[in-house]
């Protein structure tokens, strides 16, 4: 045993060296190196005879999850995102959380990430590896830790007040490895970074390239000394001698990490958009942050406003002359966009607007998630109009709805909305399937120079063509105020006259007839575990993915359930749900809000009433445990 | 084209005798001087008596909602900056609900053309106090007189980075035509504040009240800054004419994307770029 665990030693500390040559030689390096592999020797002893101590239990898994937890300002996002990255870049898929709070420095933020070698459904709810940069991460986060699951904390760091097992304890003294290679204490999470991929299994030449990526704009001494750093946390943590949770073959594909604002901005590039106007609110910003900063290779036309009621106006002034234009914001610039959506409605314009929703009401908890604008979206604005809510499930889904929902806009000639979320806007998803070959639809375009001209023509389906500035023999005027056929106002002179009722009624008709058909063809088809079910659980949006984890683990229980996953939130096929709902016994809707504002909306729609609501509006994410535990306990 | 050729057959609803009439008559002069197509101008308001000018004039309009009518111009001007892009409206719909977006469009020079029908009251809501009603000036929202200071819009826009600044009067017509096709034919965002008397809320500021109030601005020297803000705080009587003009870019002329070409000329990028982009997120 003795000389197994010895060879084993040997193997080591020559592979640490080996490896350790290229990046650098000197002799500092060289005996910290032999320091910690000294180390290392005493702590594989420790570890494999007496079974406890630095040695991960968990072997060859399905799935591995990791949560990072600090205080802002510690560059938990960045350490997270460099961990998904290298994961994707392993053939892992990945998938992520991030908490955060509306602070730029303290406070307690943390980062989830589960990788796997199956795709994921969802951010999970375990934690395999518990990364405390900041002490409170164990006492917050401690609770949550799976059985088998591990500590990952710089010894210096242990508040001696907390009562941890030991055994559970991966010891690694960031700060100070950081502070050898570096003057700048942030550099400890590259050392984590190196730290985490050994104990995954990510291989040191992916650590390196995602460094080299993250740094690139650093110059060359901060990037050597991320390396050296990293490297040097990797090295240790191969010295513990750690089995890695994957093996390394697993098979290379490829596979990309974005986030749902991130698929959102590349749908709309994919569509044709060739104009956002935003004005910066969590969770929707980093739509303007990824279409500024490449509008110049998309030729997109990007503009922060002054304000919200700005970026609409600006929108519809721009879909008017013809181009594919979108808005983003939160909630809070949403209310400040609706008089100008009646608009849109009215004079139709195709327009998409995306609401990634937070926390309410009013500044709520700016960087929490909520699924609670639900009701907002369906009503906003005065008088009626058509409009259509998408709401995205998955990244992948943003990709391709944010495309729908640009050809849809130009078909019906109303405004569109994806109703996002924090939830999904900002978690990244690894995603395979992006393809850049949907069809544009741009609608019924009137061609130039013909004779008397109807811009809003009353038509069997409602729908008119449009003209754009510059076309020959095709103006008019598009108003606001109510008007004809040919966008003539019959608000003022002609208001109560028998022509001005007649023009009000059949516009009014032409107007709202649009979407009849489109209604018509929504289904409802549910993902289904087992035939013949008699359970049904009924989402929207971001919480999909949670939702059919829940399922899964209630097939475990030999608990079944079918799920309706609602992308498209509005309108509701009344005649489609209802017959849907009537072939289950049980119907359960989760939602992210207070009230059940889809399930009402389901009822207003069909008659039909919800007896379980799951609903969740703390503003922490949806997890598939908690789905899990309620459906339970009603059942019970 | 002649001048009748760009009334539209819409016949205008305001009262007789508002000074809407004479602003709707300089635009057509100033149309006719500069030979403007039809199919390429767009004229944007927002809501007021006099927003509903677009629909008396032959071209392609917008009428939007009350204070946007900058921002949609703006949007319109973004999407195709080869229109002549005219925005006409009141003193309550530009001065007071949509201030802000006026001073950011001519912060960002714009090539916009803004035309505003200053009657200082709220002519459609039936005679409010607006944001340029004089100190002391009773209305039905103010029975007792307005207290506070009235927003000085040649100022304002002089402060605000306008680079071009007039003022005209309705009942001269040829005048503000002249201002009028300047402002169009300025490269930016050009002002041109209008007493145009409400015949039916206003009583006091009527066009006798303007007549013996104005006076022209003769002589001045446009492109001192100095000099324009010192004629726009004029108090005694009140100066029209061209203020101040100055030769800046335009925000489409410095805007990377709108550079290369008017953006509804720019289509869809290859997939080849989209694909290479893609690379960021391996
Ligand atoms: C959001 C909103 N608030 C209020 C109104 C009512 N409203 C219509 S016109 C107007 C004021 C018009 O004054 P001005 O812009 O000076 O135009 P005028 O009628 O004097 O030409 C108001 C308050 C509205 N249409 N929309
Ligand atoms: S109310 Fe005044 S502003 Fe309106 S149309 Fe009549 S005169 Fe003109
Ligand atoms: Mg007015």
């Amino acid at each position: 045993m003795i000389a197994i665990i010895f060879m084993q030693y040997v193997l080591c500390a020559w592979f640490q060296i080996n490896s350790i040559k290229p990046i650098f030689w000197d002799k500092e390096a060289f005996f910290h190196i032999l320091k910690y592999s000294l180390n290392s020797f005493i702590c594989c002893m420790y570890a494999d005879l007496l079974k406890t101590g630095g040695v991960l239990m968990v072997n060859s898994v399905k799935d591995f999850s990791i949560r990072l937890g600090g205080m802002a300002g510690d560059g938990v996002s960045s350490l997270g995102e460099m961990i998904s990255k290298a994961s994707v870049r392993m053939g892992l898929y990945t998938a992520t959380y991030n908490s955060y709070q509306s602070v730029i420095r303290g406070g307690h933020v943390w980062y989830q990430i589960k990788m796997g070698v199956e795709p994921l459904k969802s951010y999970g709810d375990s934690i395999d590896l518990l990364v405390c940069i900041t002490n409170d991460t164990l006492t917050y986060h401690m609770p949550y830790l799976n059985k088998e699951g591990r500590v990952l904390i710089d010894p210096m760091r242990i508040d001696p007040n907390i009562k941890v097992d030991e055994s559970r304890l991966v010891k690694v003294p960031f700060l100070d490895i950081a502070t050898k290679y570096s003057k700048n204490p942030i550099v400890q999470n590259t050392v984590i970074f190196g730290c985490v991929s050994r104990i995954t299994g990510i291989s040191w030449e992916v650590v390196e390239g995602v460094i080299r990526d993250n740094f690139i704009n650093k110059g060359d001494a901060i990037t050597n000394e991320n390396l050296k750093a990293s490297k040097a946390g990797y090295d240790l943590i191969l010295s513990y001698n750690i089995q890695p949770i994957f093996a390394d073959n697993i098979p290379p594909k490829k596979i990309f990490l974005m986030t749902g604002n991130d698929a959102i901005a590349l749908g709309a590039a994919a569509a044709g958009c060739k104009f956002l106007a935003q004005y910066p609110m969590t969770p929707a910003t980093s739509i303007l942050h990824w279409l500024s900063a490449h509008s110049n290779d998309l030729n997109i036309f990007v503009k922060q406003t002054e304000d919200e009621i700005a970026a609409i106006n600006m929108a519809i002034g721009a879909s008017y002359a013809g181009v594919r234009s979108m808005v983003a914001t939160s909630g809070g610039g949403f209310s400040l966009m609706v008089e100008a959506l009646g608009m849109a409605g009215m004079i139709e314009v195709p327009l998409v607007v995306v609401d990634s929703q937070r926390s309410g009401p009013s500044t709520g908890l700016p960087t929490k998630t909520e699924q609670a604008d639900l009701n907002m979206l369906v009503g906003a604005s005065q008088g009626e109009f058509p409009r259509i809510i998408l709401a995205p499930g998955s990244v992948e889904e943003a990709f391709y709805l944010t495309q729908n929902a640009f050809n849809l806009a130009d078909r019906y000639q109303v405004p569109v909305i994806i109703a996002s979320d924090l939830s999904l806007s900002e978690r990244y998803e690894s995603v395979t399937n992006i393809k850049f070959d949907m069809k544009i639809d741009r609608g019924a375009i009137a061609t130039e120079g013909e004779p008397d001209f109807k811009r809003y023509e009353y038509t069997a389906n409602g729908i008119s063509r449009r003209s754009f500035p510059g076309m020959v023999g095709t103006i008019h005027t598009a108003s606001s105020d109510e008007h004809d056929e040919y966008g003539k106002l019959v608000s003022d002179v002609l208001a109560g006259t028998p022509y001005g009722v007649s023009k009000r009624i059949e516009s009014m008709n032409k107007r709202m007839k649009k979407l009849e058909n489109f209604k018509k063809i929504i289904s409802y088809t549910p993902y289904s575990v087992k035939k013949d079910n008699n359970n049904l659980i009924i989402s929207w949006g971001s919480t999909k993915g949670v939702v059919r984890e829940a399922i899964e683990l209630l097939s475990k229980a030999n608990l079944f359930f079918d799920h309706l996953h609602m992308d498209v939130v509005w309108p509701i096929n009344g005649g489609a749900m209802l017959e849907l709902l009537k072939k289950y016994e049980n119907v359960y809707m989760v939602e992210m809000n207070y009230t059940g504002q889809l399930a009402k909306l389901i009822t207003s729609e069909t008659g039909y009433v919800f007896n379980h609501l799951m609903l969740k509006y703390d503003g922490e994410p949806l997890y598939p445990v908690e789905v899990y535990k309620h459906i339970r306990k009603v059942i019970s | 084209m002649n001048e009748i050729d760009y009334k539209s057959d819409v016949k205008p609803t305001w009262c007789p005798g508002c000074g809407d009439y004479g602003v709707l008559n300089s635009i057509i002069k100033a149309a006719k001087m500069l030979s403007l197509k039809p199919e390429n101008t767009v004229i944007v308001s927002g809501i007021g008596c006099s927003s509903n000018l677009p629909h008396f004039f032959n071209s392609y309009s917008l009428h939007s909602i009350h204070g946007r009518a900058v921002a949609v111009a703006e949007g319109i001007k973004f999407a195709n900056h080869e229109l002549n892009v005219i925005v006409t409206g009141g003193d309550g719909d530009g001065y007071g609900i949509g201030l802000n977006h006026m001073i950011h469009a001519m912060r960002r020079n714009v090539d916009i053309t803004y035309v505003v029908m200053d009657n200082e009251i709220y002519g459609l809501t039936t005679g409010q106090s607006s944001p340029t009603s004089m100190l002391g000036h009773k209305t039905k929202s103010t029975p007792f007189g307005v207290i506070e200071t009235p927003v000085n819009p040649i100022a304002q826009a002089l402060s605000a980075s306008a680079t071009y600044v007039a003022r005209g009067f309705s009942g001269d017509p040829g005048h503000l035509a002249e201002l009028i096709k300047g402002g169009i034919s300025h490269k930016g965002f050009a002002l041109i504040d209008v007493f145009s008397p409400c015949v039916t809320f206003n009583k006091i500021n009527t066009y006798d009240w303007f007549r013996k109030n104005i006076y022209k601005l003769e002589g001045n020297r446009t492109d001192d800054f100095t000099e324009a803000m010192k004629h726009a705080k004029e108090t005694e009587r009140l100066p029209i004419g061209l203020f101040y003009k100055t030769d800046t870019p335009t925000y489409e002329e410095r805007d990377l994307v709108l550079k290369k070409s008017p953006l509804i000329k720019q289509d869809r990028v290859d997939n080849n770029i989209l694909e290479k982009l893609m690379e960021e997120f391996a």
